[in-house]
C-alpha cells in the first residue's frame, strides 16, 4: 500500500510538482515576460524623455531666434521710423510743429507709450507736447528744473522705479507723469540745454537700444530747433535789412518827388516870372532909347550916358530873361528841338567867327581845329548856342595873351566837341556843380569874372536834349576842357 | 427678394480719421461704382476709428441705404495688403441678403438665454441657411455659452464662423480695449452680431489653419474645469508647462510667460483626436492652474510651436483651400489673428503677400482678431465646432454655378 500510498503520493507530489513546476515555469516565463515589457517600457520611457528634453532644447533654441528676431525686427521699425520722422522735420520752419509731429504712431513705432517734450522760454517752462501724460499732474508743482539740473550732469537719465540713486526724480515721475520707466534726453540749441524730452513706458524694461533711440530722436528734435533758430535770426536780420531798405526808397522817392514837384514849380515860376518882366524891360528899353534919342526933348549928355547904361542893363536882362526861359522850356521839353542833317564843321566855324572880336579884346588866340564838312544830326541854332556859351566862357576864364581851341573829332558812330582853354580852371568839387543853374565858382566870383551862371545849365539841357553828354577836364591855374559828346544819328 | 439679382460684392476701405460722413461716403462712391445696380441687401463694416462715434451706423445707413449692417471695430484692420490701425472698411453686397440679430449682454447670459433671445430674434426657424458670420466681443471670449447657445439654437452641425476683435496691447496688465459690434443703425458693446447667410445663389468656403507643430510628448490633463486646466500629468498645469523653458522668478517674468504663452500655446486634441487647437494660457492662477480662453475638449496637451515659415504657409494654406472649392469667387474676408501678427513682426507682410498670391485678383478684408470661430473641416459629415485661437480664416464668398437657374423665376 504503501508503495501504492508512495504512488499515489509520488502521483501527487509529481502532479504537485508538475504542477509547481508548470506554475513556477509559468510563473518563470510570465516574469520574464513582465521584465521584458518592463524593460521595453522603461526604454521607451527614456526615449520620450529624451523627446522631452530635446523639445526644451529646441524651444530655448527657439527662444533665442525669437529674441535676435525681434531685436531685429525692433531696430528695423525704430529706424524706419526714425527716418520718417527725420524727412517730416526736414522742411518744418517753427517750433510747434516740430513737437505736433509726435505723434502716438511714431512712439508706437519706437515701442514707447509715453512723451513729454518742455522747453525752457525767458524763466518759464513750457510744455510743447504731452502724449499719456496725465495733464492734471502736469499742472501740479512737477519739477521740470530739476531735471534739466540733473541733464546739466548726466547728459541722458534712464531710469525705472528700480534705479535708486534717481530716486527723488523717479519718484516724481512716476507719482506725477505715472511712468514706471523712462528715458530722459536734453534738447540743446547750440550745445546749450534748453529742454527735455521724455520718453516713457507702463510696463517695459528699457535696454541699450531704447536709450540709444532717445538720444537720437532728441538730437534730430534739437537739430531741427537749432535750425529754426538760425533760421528765425537770418529772417530777423533780412527782414530788418528789408525794412531798412524800404524806408531809406520811400525816403528818397519822397525826396525825389519834392525835387521834381520843386523843380516843376521853379519852372513855371521862372517862365511866368520871366515873361511878367520882359514885358516891362522892353518898354523901359523903348522908352530909354526914345529918351536918349531925345524924342522927347534934348537930354544932357550925362543923362545920355545913363540912358545908355540903362539901355545896356537892360538887354543884359533881357538876354538873362531868355536864357533862363530857355533852360526851363528846354528842361520842361517845351521847346521843340528841330534836329537835321547839317555841317558841323561849319557851325563850329560860324560860332568862333562870332567870337572872333571878343578873343582879339582880350589877346586870346582862338583856333579850329575841325576835318571840313563832317556832317551830323542836331539842332543847328541849339548846338551854336551852346558851342558860343562854352567858347565864351572860355575866352572869360582865360587870362590874356592864352590860347583857346575848339577841336572837332570824327568816330564811328559819334562826335566830339572839345573847347580848350588855359584858364583858371575849375577845382574837383565843382565839377558837377557848374551845371547847375546860378553856380558859380570861387575863382570866378574872386577874380571878379561877371556872370549869371546860367550858360553852363544851357549847355547842358541842350546836349541832354539831343542825347549827347557834356563832360570836363580841368586843373586849376591849368585850363579847362570842356567836351561834347553827340551821337550822330 | 435680392436673391433674383445677380450676385455683386464690392470692398473699400477709407482712411478718413477726421470725417465720418466723409469716410463712408468715400466708401460708397467706391462701392457704388462696382455695384451697377445699385441696391445694397447688405453691408458687412470692419472698423478701427481714433475715437468711436455713435454715427457711424446711421451714416452707413443713410448713406449706402443697405436692408441690413452687420459690424466690428477691431484695432488692427485687413485690406488688400496692408494693415492698418485706422480706417473703415465696407463691403457691400447685392444680391445676398443675410438676415441679421444681435445678442447682447453676452458675457453674463447662460447657453439657455442664448438660446431663447436667438430664438426671438429671429422669429422662428429659418427654412434656408447655409452658414453664418458671428462678430463677437471678446468679452464673450471665456464664456462657452454664446456657442453652445447658438448651436442648440441652429443646429450643431451649422458652421458659425466667427470672430472676436483683437485687444490692442497682447499684456495681461492692459485692459481689454472696448470693442464694437454694429447691428443695423446701432453701435453695440459687449454682444454679438450673426449674420446668417441663406441665399441658395451663394457658393461658400472656408478654411481655418494654425500652422504650429506639437513638440515633446503628449502630456495628459489630469484635473480640469471648464476652461481651466488644474494638473497635467499629476502636477500643477503651470509647473508642468513651465518647466519647458527653465522660467526664473526675475521681475521680467510676468512679460516673459506673456511671450511664452503666445509663442509656444498648448495644443489640445480635439475629441476625435483628428485636430490640434490652439490654446494659449490667459494666466496663472495661485494654485498654478492654467486659465485657457476657450474649452477643453480632450485631455491629450501638447505643446505647440511654430516658425515665421510655418505661419506664412498655414495663411497661403487656408486661402488656397478656401479658393479652390469656390465658383466664381468675388471675395475673400479674412481674420488673421493678433498673436500672429506680433510672431511674424517685420515679415507679416510677407503673409499678406501669400494670401495675394493664393487669391489672385479678388478683393480680401478683414481683421486682426483675438480668437476665432470655425467649424473644424473634417472627414466626417459633422465637424465640430470650438472657439481657437492663433489661427487664421478665409472665407470666399463666391456665385454658385447654377445661379442662373435661380435668377428665373
Ligand atoms: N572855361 C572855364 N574855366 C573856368 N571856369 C569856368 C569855365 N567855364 C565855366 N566856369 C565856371 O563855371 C561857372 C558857371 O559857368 P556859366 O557859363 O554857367 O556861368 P557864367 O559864365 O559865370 O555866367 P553866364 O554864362 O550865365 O554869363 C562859371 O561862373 C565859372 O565859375
Ligand atoms: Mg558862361
Amino acid at each position: 500500500m504503501p508503495g501504492i500510498f508512495l504512488r499515489s503520493d509520488a502521483i501527487v507530489v509529481l502532479s504537485l510538482g508538475g504542477i509547481i513546476f508548470g506554475l513556477v515555469y509559468f510563473a518563470y516565463k510570465k516574469m520574464g515576460y513582465i521584465e521584458e515589457l518592463k524593460k521595453t517600457n522603461s526604454s521607451l520611457n527614456t526615449k520620450l524623455s529624451e523627446l522631452d528634453a530635446q523639445a526644451k532644447i529646441i524651444i530655448k533654441t527657439d527662444l533665442e531666434l525669437n529674441r535676435t528676431q525681434e531685436e531685429l525686427d525692433k531696430r528695423i521699425t525704430t529706424l524706419l521710423a526714425l527716418q520718417k520722422f527725420s524727412q517730416r522735420l526736414a522742411g518744418v520752419l517753427d517750433k510747434d510743429t516740430v513737437f505736433a509731429n509726435i505723434e502716438e504712431s511714431l512712439l508706437e513705432d519706437l515701442e514707447f507709450s509715453s512723451c513729454l517734450a518742455f522747453l525752457k522760454n525767458n524763466g518759464d517752462i513750457e510744455v510743447k507736447s504731452a502724449i499719456n501724460i496725465r495733464q492734471d499732474f502736469l499742472k501740479e508743482d512737477f519739477d521740470f528744473k530739476k531735471i534739466l539740473d540733473i541733464l546739466e550732469e548726466k547728459n541722458i537719465i534712464v531710469g525705472s522705479i528700480e534705479s535708486k540713486h534717481l530716486l527723488e526724480i523717479t519718484q516724481s515721475i512716476e507719482s506725477q507723469l505715472s511712468l514706471t520707466s523712462f528715458i530722459i534726453a536734453p534738447l540743446k540749441i547750440n550745445e546749450e540745454i534748453k529742454g527735455a524730452l521724455v520718453l516713457g513706458n507702463l510696463s517695459k524694461d528699457l535696454n541699450e537700444g531704447d536709450k540709444e533711440v532717445a538720444e537720437i530722436t532728441a538730437r534730430q528734435i534739437s537739430q531741427t530747433l537749432e535750425n529754426i533758430t538760425m533760421f528765425e535770426k537770418l529772417y530777423q536780420s533780412q527782414r530788418e535789412l528789408e525794412q531798412r531798405i524800404m524806408e531809406r526808397t520811400k525816403e528818397l522817392t519822397n525826396a525825389l518827388n519834392k525835387l521834381e514837384r520843386a523843380n516843376k514849380l521853379k519852372n513855371e515860376f521862372v517862365s511866368a516870372v520871366s515873361h511878367e518882366l520882359r514885358t516891362p524891360l522892353t518898354s523901359i528899353k523903348g522908352y530909354a532909347s526914345l529918351l536918349a534919342n531925345e524924342k522927347f526933348g534934348s537930354v544932357p549928355q550925362k543923362v545920355k550916358t545913363r540912358l545908355e547904361r540903362i539901355n545896356l542893363q537892360a538887354d543884359a536882362l533881357v538876354e538873362l530873361i531868355n536864357n533862363i526861359l530857355d533852360i526851363s522850356r528846354i528842361e520842361s521839353g517845351r521847346t521843340e528841338i528841330n534836329i537835321t542833317k547839317n555841317n558841323l564843321s561849319m557851325s563850329l566855324k560860324e560860332c568862333l567867327d562870332l567870337l572872333t572880336p571878343q578873343a582879339k579884346e582880350k589877346n586870346i588866340n582862338l583856333n579850329l581845329n575841325a576835318p571840313p564838312g563832317l556832317y551830323a544830326n542836331f539842332d543847328k541854332s541849339l548846338i551854336e548856342r551852346a558851342i558860343v556859351n562854352l567858347v565864351n566862357n572860355a575866352i572869360k576864364f582865360t587870362p590874356e595873351g592864352k590860347n583857346v581851341e575848339l577841336i572837332l573829332q570824327d568816330f564811328e558812330d559819334k562826335v566830339k566837341i572839345l573847347i580848350k582853354d588855359q584858364g583858371i580852371g575849375i577845382a574837383e568839387e565843382d565839377k558837377e556843380n557848374i551845371f547847375k543853374e546860378f553856380y558859380r565858382t570861387k575863382q570866378a566870383t574872386n577874380n571878379n569874372i561877371k556872370g549869371t551862371g546860367l550858360g553852363l545849365s544851357l549847355v547842358k539841357n541842350i546836349v541832354k536834349a539831343h542825347k549827347g553828354t557834356i563832360e570836363v577836364e580841368s586843373q586849376i591855374g591849368q585850363g579847362s576842357v570842356f567836351i561834347i559828346t553827340l551821337p550822330k544819328t | 427678394m435680392g436673391s433674383d439679382r445677380n450676385i455683386q460684392i464690392a470692398a473699400a476701405l477709407s482712411v478718413n480719421r477726421y470725417s465720418l460722413e466723409q469716410a463712408v461716403k468715400e466708401c460708397s462712391v467706391k462701392i457704388k461704382s462696382q455695384i451697377k445696380t445699385g441696391v445694397i441687401d447688405f453691408c458687412l463694416v470692419f472698423f478701427s476709428l481714433p475715437k468711436i462715434s455713435l454715427d457711424l451706423p446711421g451714416e452707413i445707413k443713410r448713406i449706402l441705404n443697405p436692408a441690413s449692417i452687420a459690424g466690428i471695430s477691431s484695432p488692427y484692420l485687413i485690406y488688400n495688403g496692408e494693415i492698418l490701425k485706422y480706417g473703415i472698411i465696407i463691403i457691400g453686397f447685392s444680391g445676398i441678403n443675410p438676415v441679421v440679430y444681435s445678442l447682447t449682454n453676452i458675457d453674463q447670459q447662460t447657453s439657455a438665454e442664448i438660446e431663447e433671445n436667438s430664438r426671438k430674434a429671429l422669429k422662428g426657424v429659418l427654412r434656408h441657411k447655409m452658414f453664418s458670420l458671428m462678430l463677437f466681443s471678446n468679452t464673450a471670449v471665456n464664456n462657452n455659452a454664446l456657442i453652445e447657445g447658438s448651436q442648440r439654437m441652429l443646429g450643431k452641425s451649422f458652421p458659425i464662423l466667427g470672430v472676436s476683435a483683437a485687444r490692442k496691447n497682447f499684456t495681461a496688465l492692459q485692459p481689454l480695449l472696448t470693442n464694437y459690434q454694429i447691428h443695423n443703425s446701432y453701435l453695440l458693446k459687449n454682444s454679438a452680431v450673426n449674420a446668417i447667410f441663406r441665399n441658395p445663389t451663394i457658393d461658400y468656403h472656408y478654411s481655418i489653419r494654425h500652422g504650429f507643430n506639437p513638440i515633446g510628448k503628449t502630456a495628459y490633463i489630469t484635473e480640469k474645469e471648464k476652461n481651466v486646466i488644474k494638473t497635467i500629468n499629476g502636477i500643477p498645469a503651470a509647473s508642468f508647462y513651465l518647466r519647458y523653458f527653465e522660467s526664473n522668478d526675475s521681475p521680467k517674468a510676468a512679460d516673459l510667460r506673456e511671450k511664452l504663452f503666445m509663442l509656444y500655446p498648448l495644443g489640445i486634441e480635439t475629441a476625435d483626436s483628428q485636430k490640434i487647437l490652439i490654446r494659449r494660457p490667459i494666466r496663472i492662477t495661485p494654485d498654478k492652474s492654467l486659465v485657457l480662453s476657450g474649452g477643453i475638449p480632450s485631455d491629450r496637451v501638447r505643446i505647440m510651436i511654430s516658425t515665421r515659415q510655418s505661419l506664412i504657409s498655414a495663411a497661403g494654406e487656408s486661402a488656397e483651400t478656401a479658393m479652390q472649392k469656390v465658383n466664381n469667387p468675388k471675395i475673400a474676408i479674412v481674420f488673421d489673428s493678433v498673436s500672429r501678427f506680433k510672431i511674424l513682426g517685420a515679415e507679416y507682410k510677407k503673409e499678406l503677400l501669400e494670401l495675394k498670391s493664393k487669391l489672385g485678383n479678388i478683393p480680401y478684408a478683414g481683421i486682426l482678431s483675438h480668437c476665432q470661430l470655425a467649424l473644424l473641416e473634417s472627414a466626417e459629415p459633422r465637424g465640430s465646432m470650438y472657439v481657437q485661437e492663433h489661427n487664421i480664416c478665409t472665407l470666399v464668398i463666391g456665385e454658385h454655378k447654377n445661379a442662373r437657374y435661380f435668377f428665373k423665376k
